[in-house]
């Protein structure tokens, strides 16, 4: 597989929020890909760089193994299709919406009639052809905002929180349409959302965004609470966890489950962190193992299959994990 | 303590109320729009003002008017020039008596070029059918004033009526007539005093001053207490034993103005005190005026609808050319950042409120014969009128349609990017889904067009027949004291408005 976009160093400021700090991610072809992460952590910034609505501060950023350049930007720009979060519908039927585009192409009549016909046939929206797009339901608005941009066939698709306000079976639907997008016309989608577990199960790669930088795995080890100052230690209501000494605020600390190393017995070493707990689950994850581990709290750690054979894991055994204060990330 | 406050205020209100009373000692002095421009009363007053410390409140008018004026009971005293309605006047028993106190005379004025060809030590009334003949323009007062009926009467004496396409029924005072003589190289009738207030801003000159025929004589009169009895009619016993008495008509003899005498004294008292006569029955004003106006709209009154349309017409041009200009703008300045644009957003909001007769009083300094476009003759053209009514709702509109745009969802901003639209598909996405702000912009501009009444009076002059809008003639039908026309054209405003706000409410339905 070859990259689509690779993003050296960077960094993006707008205001006080929503800034990007030196990100690096490589982002594949023709996938799948989720973006998690807190309000305000830089998600939205994220798809802006991405969707070549705004240009990068500082850093470089290729795209299709060309170099990002004032000049390209806007040429760039017209092989994305964004879709913003609660999409504004304009007003008119559904087939003036998905039509708008290609009119503003100067694209002939018939063509477009055509267009349109197969995107609203591919999203399943043909009977909604001639409602009027201000009477829509939220999930109904989510596909026809989809049919606007797709309509323009672009490589690549982006969907802020596309998931956000719909109920069940709508949520159902848009996912049906994601992975078909990806299957039948080979897009690129890449996505934000709020559901940790339906990034994980949706996507081929997940990113974290966390205070203006990304993580290229998921926040799975992700605990919430606040710091024990007297035990320089992340209260998690559980379980005690122990930082760096020179942290003073904490609402979030998630754990990078590559970072855990895992033991038949307490390991004599200066990992601050150990605790014991029962081996729940195991999966493959990549070419390599996801243990899920029940201490106090739920751990999950990623080990190489090998590690795994020497250790002779089943569920049910009893291990300790063990991980450094410093490979914490506190936010 | 409560007691004191009370009596505290009890004792404001009673220094307020006595204050008050201080000031009553006023009169009412209807006086002609001919004596007003002459600048007579400003020396005639005062005196009798200081002699007496009170104050006299001056209502100018056309005669016609203030003797309706009178009739109502609205002022004290009148001092007028149209003689055979003075008589009916007393003889009804509205006035006490009616006393001579100068006389001038009309003059026939008109153009240098006198393009009628009037020859010398004519009679007034040759000059009138060389006119006649010639169909050379001629403005009327056409306002029930004395110089109106004068000149209604020296036509009436030809056995001639005025045709409309060189006649031009003004409805101003004598002095704007004389201003609409010089712009539009027309002939008038008007007084000496005025002809000579006037002269050094017109080139008109004088064509007939036939004495005997033109004799103008200025009466004052006592409005009866009997019939008004809050009639100061102290005062107004005092005031005419004043203007009657040696001293003001010493003044009067001796007021002159670009050296030339304006008025002649009466001497002696002519007494014309008649007995009540007959008694006027009153009658509901307001309610046999209104049941009259909708007589003259269902009965399609021809000269009505015409004001009608003339101010259809006029602000609806004004309209177009403003929105054609100002909705292009307006989405320009909601689109885009530039410096500057929080001051010009000030400016906008500060043209907004714009008072109509500044737009007017700006435009004919620009359009009049000595102005920038002077030689365009434009004023007194209802292109005047739409010139002025499209300065007054440029900012209007103009602003309106920047808070139109900015009141877009801001998620449209987004769409239109990620459809590639540019700036041009841009404005025309915004101007689509703002329609409804955007088109009660208009219909606001379009009320305030033509519901002004300053710039089409000062820019049109309300010509009879070519430059009248409801407003002006509103106005005028009021001074002339035609309330029952006055209040039908007011109620085919209200219609008008009605229709337009009809309308857009049938076009917000249809577009949801």
């Amino acid at each position: 597989m070859t990259s689509l976009y690779q993003l050296k160093n960077i960094t993006f400021n707008y205001g006080t929020d929503f800034n990007l700090v030196d990100v690096c991610v490589d982002i594949e072809k023709s996938n799948i890909i989720a973006i998690v992460g807190p309000n305000g952590s830089g998600k939205t910034s994220l798809l802006n760089i991405l969707s070549f609505l705004n240009f990068p501060h500082a850093g470089t950023l290729f795209y299709n193994e060309k170099e990002l350049t004032s000049n390209n930007f806007d040429q760039f720009r017209k092989t994305v299709g964004y879709v913003q979060q609660s999409p504004y519908l304009l007003r008119g039927t559904v087939f003036k919406n998905i039509e708008l585009g290609l009119k503003l192409k100067k694209i002939d009549k018939g063509i477009r009639v055509k267009k349109v016909s197969e995107v609203m046939q591919l999203l399943g929206i043909n009977k909604l052809s001639n409602r009027n797009a201000r009477t829509l339901s939220g999930g109904e608005a989510q596909k026809v905002a989809i049919g606007q941009v797709l309509v323009l066939d672009p490589d690549v698709l982006i969907l802020d929180e596309p998931f956000t306000h719909l109920d069940k079976d709508s949520i159902d639907e848009l996912e049906q349409i994601v992975l078909k997008l990806k299957e039948d016309l080979d897009k690129t989608i890449i996505l934000t959302t709020h559901n940790q577990y339906q990034a994980q199960w949706l996507a081929d790669d997940v990113y974290s965004v966390i205070n203006g930088k990304v993580f290229e795995y998921q926040m799975i080890n992700l605990f919430s609470g606040g710091i024990d100052f007297k035990k320089n230690a992340f209260n998690t209501g559980k379980q005690l966890i122990i930082i760096p000494e020179d942290i003073n605020h904490a609402e979030h600390i998630a754990i990078d489950p590559k970072q855990i190393v895992i033991s038949r017995d307490k390991l004599d070493s200066s990992m601050q962190n150990s605790f014991q707990g029962k081996i729940t689950g195991m999966a493959e994850d990549n070419g390599r193992v996801k243990v899920s581990i029940a201490s106090d709290e739920e751990f999950q750690a990623i080990v190489t299959h090998k590690a795994l054979e020497e250790l002779s894991l089943s569920i049910g055994a009893e291990v300790w994990i063990s991980f450094k204060s410093s490979s914490i990330l506190i936010f | 303590m409560q007691i004191i406050q009370k009596l505290n205020i009890t004792l404001l209100l009673c220094s307020i109320f006595s204050l008050a009373n201080a000031e009553t000692d006023i009169l009412r002095l209807a006086i002609t729009t001919t004596t007003e421009n002459s600048g007579l009363m400003s020396v005639l007053n005062p005196v009798f003002e200081s002699e007496n410390n009170i104050k006299i409140n001056i209502i100018t008018v056309g005669s016609g008017q203030a003797l309706r004026l009178g009739k109502q009971g609205d002022v004290d005293v009148l001092l007028t020039h149209a003689p055979e309605d003075e008589k009916l006047f007393v003889k009804s028993g509205y006035g006490l008596k009616r006393y001579p106190v100068m006389h001038n005379e009309f003059i026939l004025v008109g153009p240098a070029g006198n393009p009628a060809g009037i020859k010398d030590s004519r009679s007034i009334f040759e000059a009138f059918n060389d006119i006649y003949i010639a169909e050379s323009v001629f403005i009327s007062r056409a306002d029930d004033s004395g110089t109106h009926k004068k000149e209604l009467s020296i036509w009436k004496e030809n056995g001639q009526t005025p045709k409309d396409d060189w006649y031009v029924r003004a409805g101003m005072g004598m002095g704007s007539v004389l201003m609409l003589a010089n712009e539009q190289d027309a002939y008038t009738l008007t007084d000496r005093g005025t002809y000579l207030a006037f002269k050094d801003k017109t080139d008109l000159e004088i064509y007939s001053q036939d004495v005997s025929a033109l004799h103008n004589p200025y009466h004052v009169i006592a409005v009866n207490p009997e019939r008004h009895p809050h009639i100061n009619s102290e005062l107004a016993e005092k005031y005419i034993n004043y203007i009657t008495g040696d001293k003001a008509q010493n003044l009067i003899q001796d007021y002159e103005l670009f050296g030339e005498k304006l008025f002649y004294p009466e001497t002696g008292l002519e007494n014309n005190a008649l007995e009540e006569s007959t008694i006027h029955v009153s009658r509901n004003f307001f309610w046999d005026a209104t049941i009259s106006s909708f007589n003259l709209i269902i009965n399609f009154d021809k000269s009505l609808f015409y004001v009608v349309w003339t101010s259809l017409k006029v602000s609806l041009i004004a309209v177009l050319i403003a929105t054609l200009v100002s909705i292009p703008l307006g989405v320009f300045v909601a689109l885009n950042n530039f410096t500057g644009k929080t001051f010009l957003l000030t400016c906008l909001n500060t043209l907004m409120a714009l008072p109509t007769v500044v737009v007017g009083l700006l435009l004919y300094g620009i359009l009049n014969r000595q102005g920038l476009l002077g030689n365009m003759s434009l004023l007194y053209t209802s292109t005047a009128i739409v010139i002025g009514q499209c300065v007054l709702i440029i900012p209007v509109i103009w602003n309106l349609s920047i808070a139109a745009v900015n009141g877009a969802d801001p998620r449209l901003a987004m769409t239109c990017t990620s459809l590639g639209a540019n700036y041009f598909q841009r404005s025309i996405i915004y101007m689509s889904e703002v329609r409804f702000a955007l088109i009660a912009a208009i219909v606001t501009g379009f009320g305030r067009a033509i519901g002004e009444v300053g710039i089409a009076m000062m820019l049109g002059g309300n010509i009879h027949g070519y430059t009248r809008t409801m407003t002006t003639a509103i106005a005028l039908e009021t001074s002339k004291g035609d309330f029952e026309f006055a209040l039908a054209l007011g109620f085919m405003l209200l219609f008008v408005a009605f229709i337009v706000n009809s309308l857009l409410q049938q076009f917000q339905l249809k577009i949801r």
